[in-house]
């Protein structure tokens, strides 16, 4: 007991060591959360492989040694010095297939879980303010319908009705990958949307909402600059769930023949398009996108673990917080 | 009271017949029956306060007092009745007219803590009531909250320092600060105190007193407590279960309270002076409930006076002989031929 209590101590003391200037260890700013993901083991891990994932997808591409889409001569030929992951039936070199498949899968579902983010908070914010009203009433029952629809349904229903072909709206071309990325952000709205609310709902009871009111506050004062950034942690926790979601409903929708479609590659498509050749014994096909599948959304989900230990204590399950505590006495002692 | 009287300007607020009743979930039962359970929080209050005044409100919880300070400012709808802010009828303002009149009267709220945005530094506490009204530019803003900091006691190295960095006392300065942002010139302050600490009770309410004065304020003060209420009010209003008992000047209320629910208020509170001791009243008893208030005057059941007729009807509001207006049977009327 003792013991446990002087390492809870120390803790405290290094935290508060670390944000400095004399700021007590308890809502340490935003400016601090990084550092303090990156003095635990797990949480740098994880935001590694993140961060890790996203650089690939910016400049991944840049380093593709092949045209991803030129054919070669050598077909199924596995992984070697000049094809590093191998080549498919029709001799693409798979290597610069997944750079570029990469770079799809990750901004498709980066750009699903900004529009949801953005749309669910700004539903869930409204409803929650308002609640009990028509307003909340409807767009409740409306994230309800989507929620009601399996995911796996729902997306390729969604890009079925939008058609998955190239769109111009005025000069701005709406691509294939950008419709099935609006698909899957629909189909995740209703968790960011519920969460906004729930969490909106405990703030306006606040007395400082109420201050905000009496001095004069309109509704946009009161919901996105005081309510706003008092709900964030939630759903930036979340962000980092539905983002390893999102991954998976593409690779899903995409394998099925139903989200991007040939010739542009993702994770996805590779996976349908190793189908054939599996038989064949070219495990290199299924084994790279499966790895990097796999491997994304692990780094997500535990990113997501360790964002919500360090911005929502109140949910912090005991097992976590007891591995919180010894990495965060271990970097006591190193620092 | 001012109601008639006419030696001094127009009241700054005027209150009529004032009613917030809160609707009771109840049971199913009741529900079904169509009863629904309502608490009368505010019942008819009606009052003015003149320009640079202190009203004190005092009474026990559940007396309606908050929801009074709330309903003034129309933080909280009232049922019925009237709110007039300097002639203006803030019970019928559209949402837009009434968001621009919140400049000139603002709230200083019991709880410093809960009453700030915890994520905010001091500075853009004290600058939003500003930025929400347009006023001046973000800079000068800064600057003004700054100078208001010094105003009430805190240098500016507070002002880039956040909430949980500062003592209950000071974040109550920021939150009189933040009320005196726009420069108002009535303030509702709701138990400014009573979260506070002992110790520095006495400096706050030091400074609302000064600040007051030295900007002219007119003030209406929540309390429970009598101690504090005496310091600074120029007036009390008594109010028990939704409705003033007495109301009248401090020297009146505090000298020769008249309402026997008065005099046991002022005798369960402390008093230096030895005459005050002994004269103690009948025991406060239980709490009063607004939901199922007793028949006839709410205060019955605990009153030593009480006659039959008490059980019956509500007394009136009117002047009775010491000048203060109570509401109470067994106390004479100031025109003893015309009894009401």
């Amino acid at each position: 007991m003792a013991l446990k209590t002087s390492r809870r101590n120390r803790a405290a003391a290094s935290s508060g060591a670390d944000s400095g200037a004399g700021t007590p260890a308890r809502p340490a700013a935003e400016a601090g959360l990084l550092r303090r993901l990156a003095g635990k083991r797990i949480s740098l891990l994880s935001l590694i492989g993140v961060v890790g994932f996203l650089l690939l997808a910016l400049v991944g591409p840049l380093l593709a040694p092949y045209d991803p889409a030129a054919l070669g001569k050598t077909s199924l030929a596995p992984p070697s010095a000049e094809h590093w992951m191998g080549t498919d039936e029709v001799g693409r070199d798979l290597f610069s297939r997944f750079l570029y498949g990469s770079r799809v899968s990750i901004l498709v579902g980066c750009l699903a879980v900004a529009a949801a983010l953005v749309l669910g908070a700004l539903l869930g914010m409204v409803a929650g303010y308002r609640s009990g009203s028509t307003a909340d009433g409807a767009i409740m029952r409306l994230m309800d319908v989507v929620l009601a629809f399996p995911l796996l349904v729902l997306v390729p229903v969604v890009t079925g009705v939008i058609g998955s072909r190239d769109i111009s709206i005025g000069p701005l071309e709406v691509g294939a990958e950008v419709q099935v990325a609006l698909a899957i952000g629909v189909a995740l709205v209703p968790t960011f949307a519920r969460i906004a609310r729930a969490s909106v709902l405990a703030e306006v009871r606040e007395d400082y909402v109420l201050a905000v009111r009496s001095f004069g506050g309109r509704r946009r004062d009161i919901l996105f600059r005081n309510i706003m950034p008092n709900i964030l942690a939630p759903l930036v926790v979340q962000t980092a769930f539905a983002l390893a979601m999102a991954i998976t409903v593409e690779a899903a929708v995409s394998f099925l023949g139903l989200g991007i479609q040939p010739p542009g590659a993702s994770w996805g498509t590779m996976l349908a398009d190793a189908r054939t050749s599996i038989p064949l014994g070219a495990w290199w096909l299924a084994v790279f996108p499966s790895a990097a599948i796999a491997l994304f959304i692990l780094a997500c989900n535990l990113l997501g673990d360790q964002l919500r230990d360090e911005l929502d204590p109140r949910t912090k399950s005991t097992g976590s917080s007891r591995r919180t505590e010894r990495a965060e006495s271990g970097s006591s002692n190193d620092g | 009271m001012t109601v008639s009287g006419s030696e001094s300007d127009v009241p700054v607020l005027s209150v009529r017949d004032l009613r917030t009743h809160f609707p009771m979930g109840g049971g199913l039962l009741s529900r079904l029956t169509g009863k629904r359970r309502v608490a009368h929080a505010l019942d008819g209050v009606t009052l003015d306060i003149r320009p640079g005044e202190t009203l004190a409100v005092i009474g026990e919880s559940g007396s309606g007092k908050s929801t009074l300070g709330r309903t003034v400012l129309r933080l909280q709808e009232p049922t019925s009745g009237t709110v007039s802010f300097r002639g203006d009828e803030l019970t019928r303002l559209r949402r837009e007219e009434l968001r621009r009149k919140r400049r000139h009267m603002q709230m200083i709220f019991q709880n410093p803590y809960s009453s700030v945005n915890r994520r905010n530094r001091l500075r853009d506490i004290i600058a939003e009531p500003m930025h929400v009204h347009g006023i001046g530019s973000a800079e000068s803003r800064g600057e003004r909250a700054i100078e208001l900091l010094e105003l009430v006691g805190l240098n500016s190295d507070f002002a880039r320092r956040y909430p949980h960095e500062v003592s209950g006392g000071q974040l109550q300065r920021v939150g009189i600060a933040r009320a005196l942002a726009t420069e108002p010139e009535f303030l509702v302050a709701d138990e400014p105190t009573a979260s506070l600490d002992v110790s520095v009770r006495a400096n706050t309410m030091n400074l609302l007193h000064d600040l007051k004065q030295q900007l002219g304020l007119t003030l209406m003060f929540i309390s429970h407590d009598l101690a504090v209420v005496s310091y600074v009010a120029d007036r009390i209003a008594v109010l028990y279960l939704g409705r003033i008992v007495e109301i009248g000047t401090k020297e009146e209320v505090e000298r020769a309270p008249q309402h026997p629910y008065t005099q046991a208020l002022l005798s369960a509170a402390p008093s230096p002076d030895p005459r005050r001791r002994g004269k103690a009243s009948a025991p406060l008893g239980e709490a009063p409930n607004a939901i199922d208030r007793p028949s006839g005057c709410h205060y019955h059941p605990r009153c030593p006076l009480a006659v039959p007729v008490c059980r019956e009807k509500y007394p009136v509001l009117e002047r009775k002989v010491n000048g203060q207006q109570v509401a109470c049977h067994a106390v004479p009327s100031a025109d003893a031929a015309s009894p009401a």
